[in-house]
């Protein structure tokens, strides 16, 4: 009777819990697609100048990626459709697995454009691998990027730095400061100025201290490396260099860099082994020269009484013909 | 051959056996004869340094609706007694535009809108110099993370404070600071996927059907809504304007807006979550009416809900 009772509770959880995973499945199949949205949801220049070329990259971003699952791209703005391309076209299939899925949109604005704001929107709706199936209505979900577009004849001189870095320097050259800039201007801009102070390892003995003002610029609306030069006297050994950008005589902040200072010759060396795999294949036979030469030793050690032998007939033989001979 | 082999391989070893002797006596006799004076130095703990922290690439970061991003954080740190002295790191990434500090256990455990902390299993040690190593901090932030830029009202920027420590426990730290970043406005929704308004005779109208719709992005968004004329895959359609939506639930017999081909902006007032599961939600209804002498057949169509601006 115990054992009756004890079979019919396991059975019944066994039930229960089949039950509430096929149920949570169906809920959860019926409930919804998966989210889908985008971000930034807009493209916006305040400051394009006829002729100018903008390029703006937005991210569209769902939780569960539908394998088979297109994009369908609406741009609704019927005084600027013709200066806008999307990269990916009108249609495309979103990657598999892919989360986030980058679009850019590239702006031409025509050289005869009257100044002026101009606005719109791009739709983009994500369409599942079969959009209806049985009766009903299906539901695809849309998100959509407003466009703001304002063509003016003032220029406009922005930038932002999205990072800093300095090079690892060999002993007696220069201290390279390497800087990324997005120019968010309509004219060629750059930091006016870059301050540099160099401290030991230790951080509490300012070694050097100098501007550099040659950076050189960026063109508008793009994001480029810049470089900057300073002549420094350091020893072998690691540093750390305190950098300020400076944007129209005020500095945009400091950043904190650690850097090397490597004996001559390194890095033209480490250069060069990045570019001839032929080195490092030639420092390959090498080895296996030497693997080789050691296994002939080892061969030889083991079959030493044989190769004695052998030598030995050898000898005798060659003396037995010396007879012959005379 | 092989007999004077065996014979001049001990003595070789022998030899250099004894020269080895040799050597460590002649270390041992300099050290008696040298100048009876003992030098000591007792090397003290430097606190780590740590470099200007570079987050997500100097990026504005975005976020992936309902969902969590990975957002990196990089650095150096420094210790003059040895990269070996440096044992681990922890860090916050956080909107500094929030007046409150964001420490551990802040955010819901690393939740938040606005404010995660890493353990040091969230920074990994990498790459080594003499004096440094390399680390990378990762947070996983959810699709609620407060935006920064658009139509976002909230001021600041997000940034990353790494921690280093090293053996002698000494901390340091430093802060993107310069490199902090802009976190993208996200508009993001889910919705039932289907609408099934069952059997319907020609010239009645169905019952209410409703679609939950979620916000799953970080700011207050409406809604678009377009759709096209269902059909039975045949020659036999429904006009779109058939289908009638509201955000009451109180339909009557058919009364609300009519669908149309072109999306038209509708209020239903999602506003911004601030919950990880998502707590901006809002029911659409809907009901369609057959025309009279509609063909008997099963139709089919697809309406699109798009997520945009709040109205």
């Amino acid at each position: 009777m115990i054992k009756v009772t004890k079979k019919i509770i396991s059975y019944s959880v066994i039930l229960a819990v089949l039950l509430t995973g096929f149920f949570g499945f169906l809920v959860d199949s019926l409930a919804a697609t998966g989210s889908f949205g985008i971000s930034p949801p807009y493209v916006t220049n305040e400051h394009l100048i006829p002729g100018a070329h903008f390029e703006q990259t937005i991210y569209l971003v769902q939780d569960k990626p539908l394998s088979g699952s297109k994009a369908r791209v609406e741009i609704d703005a019927p005084e600027i459709e013709d200066w806008i391309t999307i990269d990916k076209g009108l249609a495309f299939p979103f990657p598999d697995g892919e989360k986030k899925v980058p679009v850019t949109i590239i702006v031409d604005v025509p050289k005869d454009t009257e100044y002026g704001n101009y606005r719109g929107f791009i739709t983009f709706k994500r369409i599942p691998p079969s959009e209806s199936s049985g009766g009903g209505v299906s539901t695809i979900l849309g998100v959509r990027a407003d466009l703001n577009l304002v063509v003016t004849e003032a220029g406009f001189a922005d930038f932002k730095v999205k990072g800093i870095s300095v090079s690892t320097i060999e002993k007696g050259d220069p201290l390279a400061v390497l800087l990324m800039v997005e120019n968010t201007g309509n004219v060629p801009t750059g930091p006016n100025k870059v301050h540099v102070d160099i401290y030991n390892i230790a951080y509490n003995d300012l070694l050097a201290s100098d501007d550099i003002t040659d950076l050189g610029w960026v063109e508008p609306f793009k994001t480029q490396q810049i470089k900057g030069e300073m002549s420094v006297d350091l020893d072998l050994g690691e540093y750390w260099a305190d950098v300020s950008v400076y944007k129209e005589g005020e500095s945009s902040g400091v950043y904190r860099i650690h850097f090397l200072v490597v004996p001559e010759g390194t890095l033209k060396k480490e250069e060069e082994r990045e570019e001839k795999p032929g080195i490092f294949l030639s420092e390959l036979w090498k080895i296996l020269l030497f693997a080789a030469f050691v296994i002939i030793i080892g061969l030889i050690s083991i079959n030493w009484e044989k190769l004695a032998t052998f030598f030995k007939k050898g000898k005798k033989s060659k003396k037995k013909k010396k007879r012959k001979k005379k | 051959m092989r007999s004077k082999i065996e014979k001049t391989v001990p003595l070789l070893a022998l030899s250099l056996i004894l020269l080895i002797m040799s050597m460590g006596l002649a270390v041992v006799i300099e050290e008696i004869m040298a100048a009876d004076i003992q030098s000591q130095v007792s090397v003290g703990n430097a606190a780590p340094t740590v470099a200007t922290v570079t987050l997500n690439s100097g990026d504005a970061i975005t976020l992936v609706a309902n969902g969590t991003t990975t957002v990196l954080g990089t650095t150096t740190i420094t210790d003059s007694n040895g990269w070996v002295d440096i044992s681990h790191a922890t860090a916050t990434l956080f909107q500094n535009g929030n007046s409150s500090s964001c420490s551990t256990g802040v955010g819901g455990a690393g939740r938040g809108a606005w404010c995660y902390w890493m353990a040091s299993s969230s920074c990994t040690l990498g790459a080594t110099t003499t004096s440094s190593r390399i680390v990378s901090c990762s947070a996983f932030v959810w699709f609620i993370g407060e935006p920064t830029t658009g139509t976002s009202t909230i001021t600041g920027d997000w940034q990353m404070d790494i921690t280093a420590y090293d053996g002698a426990a000494s901390t340091s730290y430093a802060s993107s600071g310069a490199n902090s970043v802009e976190c993208n406005v996200l508009y993001a929704l889910n919705a039932s996927s289907s609408i099934d308004y069952g059997s319907v005779a020609p010239g009645a109208t169905s019952s209410e059907q409703t679609t939950k719709i979620t916000n799953t992005g970080n700011w207050q968004i409406d809604n678009s809504l377009s759709g096209v004329d269902m059909d039975d895959g045949s020659v036999h359609t429904i006009p779109v304007g058939q289908q009638k939506y509201s955000s009451s639930s109180d339909m009557g017999d058919w009364v609300g807006t009519a669908l149309t081909t072109s999306a038209a902006a509708y209020d239903l007032e999602l506003p911004r979550p601030t919950a990880t599961t998502s707590n901006s939600t809002d029911n659409l209804y809907w009901m369609i009416k057959i025309p009279d002498g509609q063909y008997a057949a099963t139709y089919t169509g697809t309406n699109t809900l798009t997520a945009r601006d709040a109205l």
